[in-house]
């Protein structure tokens, strides 16, 4: 439950990084339509909160919101420094 | 104003954090050590068995109370915490002695008693993981009044960073995932956003519930205004507040002959059990026992993010339980969520961990917020007074803290157990340790003193597990194999924090190499490396 939180929050914060296209660059894709950034946002978002549900799953509503932020901060850490270390290698399909 | 709003907002973050950031530093560092207290208390008692005996709490509370018959009959409160959960490992008893003539408080005694033969054992004598946790308020060698406003009102300007941070950073959005490395200041100004922004939520928590701990202290006249200023009216103010303690004021005085008979326990004890369910006994406070008007109250074990626990009150003579409804309007019940969430005693493993990250990180974002001053500044103000003064406090710091938390371990193992005072010289050590680096910051002016400071913490840290190895028998082998990770997580911490400044020093030296390329062979490796 745990690692399937920190997971999708991983996979929410890689869309909203693949909405941006500096950072499709960096991850070695060609820039996006408006449309497609918008709709990576959207699946970012959507993810993200997927991520929160999971948590209260395991935590509890109140106590999963605490422990939410905690993951979500600790993904975005894993994101940010894939991005910078392994620029070619993080998203990879 | 002739600049303009971000300008302003700009200097205030920069001066406002340079100023309160090596004491925040400390904060932060120590407050995130608070999170791992109990399991620093039990890694510094090595004495404990290493792996705890089962006893139920009730047994654990009657043994308990038949030793505080024996040697505290004349108590006027006793209060006893069995067994139970992570905040409460051990069966540990606090015992108030009767009034002194003068009217001075009782002569008040912590003790730790044997769950299985309620015999009291003694340990090593030590500050353990709580003296550093009290530290990240109350700091040490100073009066707590005046450690709290310090904190305070550096707690203040760190909200104020926070909120001008934000200001100033005002990319937020499009820098979010932005760290580049390799490139001097712009990589220290991106590692310094990203850590802030990326756990506001925490930081913004953290710092404003902080506050809100003791905020009687520092909003005393709001109170005054409404109670008056002096002691009987801040008294009614506080029993107000806290009117769950069994506070009565008018008092018979205790009589040593008329002792009664206490009322049995475990009746109590079975009707707290079946509202709260098993083993789920905080602590029982006792008032008066043996006296008319005894008083037992019992409070729950179970730690939530609105720290409400259950509270049953109890007549300890006839046993009769007394109606109590202690009333939580709105505005206490959010400051206490709040309190609840900057303590995070509610926290399991998982959230533990998080939260001890969270606090790493602020440290981090303070760290690099310091050093990024001078990064920015180098160029300009190299070689005046006020540069070199922040740049060797920030090393003093930086790097000489940590060396000092370090040591506090090491001297829990290498000062002699019967040493009197010993809890007092291990913070001794903590911070001769501390100044002895910050000494090496000030003096040294060639050389790569930061890759210097960071090899002797990698040091320091990652020695502290060979040491607990040759001073005890409760090392790693044995933590791990009896399964006893709240005890192995200390050892493993230590050889963690020894990685990263190991890592930390290898860049720093390399740093070091860059800038002065040929202008000398290198120097030896510091000694500490090896």
């Amino acid at each position: 439950m745990i690692i399937l939180a920190f997971f999708l929050s991983f996979a929410g914060w890689t869309a909203l990084a693949l909405a941006m296209n500096r950072h499709r660059r960096d991850m070695g894709w060609a820039p996006a339509t408006a449309s497609v950034r918008g709709a990576l946002r959207l699946m970012g978002a959507a993810l993200l909160a997927g991520s929160y549900g999971v948590s209260a799953l395991h935590w509890g509503w109140s106590e999963g919101a605490v422990a939410w932020f905690g993951v979500l901060t600790v993904a975005a850490f894993g994101l940010v420094l894939a991005l910078a270390f392994k620029p070619k290698s993080s998203v990879r399909s | 104003m002739k600049e303009g709003f971000r300008q302003s907002m700009a200097w205030l973050h920069t001066w406002g954090g340079l100023v309160t950031g090596w004491v925040l530093f400390f904060v932060f560092l120590t407050g995130t050590a608070g999170y791992v207290d109990t399991e620093l208390d039990r890694w510094m008692r090595p004495e404990k068995p290493l792996v705890a005996p089962e006893v139920s709490q009730m047994d654990a509370l009657v043994r308990a109370v038949g030793f505080l018959e024996q040697t505290m009959p004349d108590a006027k409160r006793w209060l006893i915490a069995p067994p139970g959960g992570r905040e409460q490992p051990e069966l540990r008893y606090f015992a108030e002695g009767p009034a002194k003539p003068d009217g001075t408080r009782g002569k008040r005694i912590v003790g730790y008693l044997n769950p299985e033969t309620g015999e009291k054992v003694q340990y090593r004598e030590t500050g353990g993981g709580r003296l550093l946790y009290r530290m990240h308020w109350r700091l040490h060698y100073m009066p707590t009044v005046a450690a709290e406003w310090i904190v305070g009102f550096c707690a203040m300007a760190m909200l104020v960073a926070l909120i001008t941070g934000v200001i100033t950073h005002a990319r937020i959005f499009k820098d979010f995932f932005t760290f580049r490395p390799g490139k001097a200041h712009r990589s220290w100004l991106d590692a310094h956003n990203l850590l802030g922004v990326l756990s506001l939520p925490y930081f913004l928590m953290i710092t404003y519930s902080g506050l809100l701990f003791i905020c009687y202290l520092y909003m005393a006249p709001v109170i005054a205004s409404e109670y008056g200023w002096d002691n009987d009216d801040r008294r009614q103010f506080t029993d107000m507040m806290f009117s769950g303690y069994l506070r009565d004021r008018e008092e018979p005085p205790m009589d040593p002959a008329a002792r009664r008979a206490m009322a049995p326990l475990a009746p109590m004890l079975a009707e707290t059990e079946s509202r709260w369910g098993p083993e789920s006994i905080g602590f029982v406070d006792i008032k008066r026992p043996g006296a008319a008007g005894a008083k037992i109250r019992i409070v729950e074990g179970t730690r939530r993010p609105s720290r409400d626990r259950g509270e049953l009150f109890f007549d300890g003579v006839t046993g009769q339980q007394i109606e109590r409804s202690v009333q939580n309007p709105a505005p206490r019940a959010i400051s206490e969520t709040l309190l609840g969430l900057h303590e995070g005693l509610f926290a399991g493993h998982v959230l533990r961990g998080l939260y001890f990250l969270a606090g790493l990180l602020g440290t981090a974002m303070i760290g690099t917020g310091l050093i990024l001053w001078t990064k920015k500044r180098r160029a300009r103000l190299e070689g005046q007074h006020g540069f070199a003064l922040v740049e060797r406090l920030n090393l003093a710091t930086v790097c000489g803290l940590p060396v000092g938390i370090a040591g506090y371990l090491w001297a829990n193992r290498l000062l002699p157990v019967d040493l009197a005072g010993r809890a007092a010289w291990e913070a001794d050590v903590m911070f001769i340790a501390w100044g002895v680096m910050a000494l090496h910051a000030a003096v040294r002016r060639s050389g790569f003193p930061w890759a210097e400071q960071c090899w002797a913490a990698a040091a320091a840290f990652a020695l502290v597990p060979l040491v607990n190895l040759l001073t005890t028998d409760r090392h790693l082998g044995a933590s791990i194999s009896a399964g006893q990770w709240d005890l192995a997580v200390i050892d493993l911490g230590c050889l963690g924090f020894g990685l990263g400044f190991t890592v930390a020093a290898r860049i720093a030296g390399r740093r070091h190499q860059k800038t002065v390329r040929s202008a000398r062979p290198s120097t030896t490796v510091p000694e500490a490396a090896e």
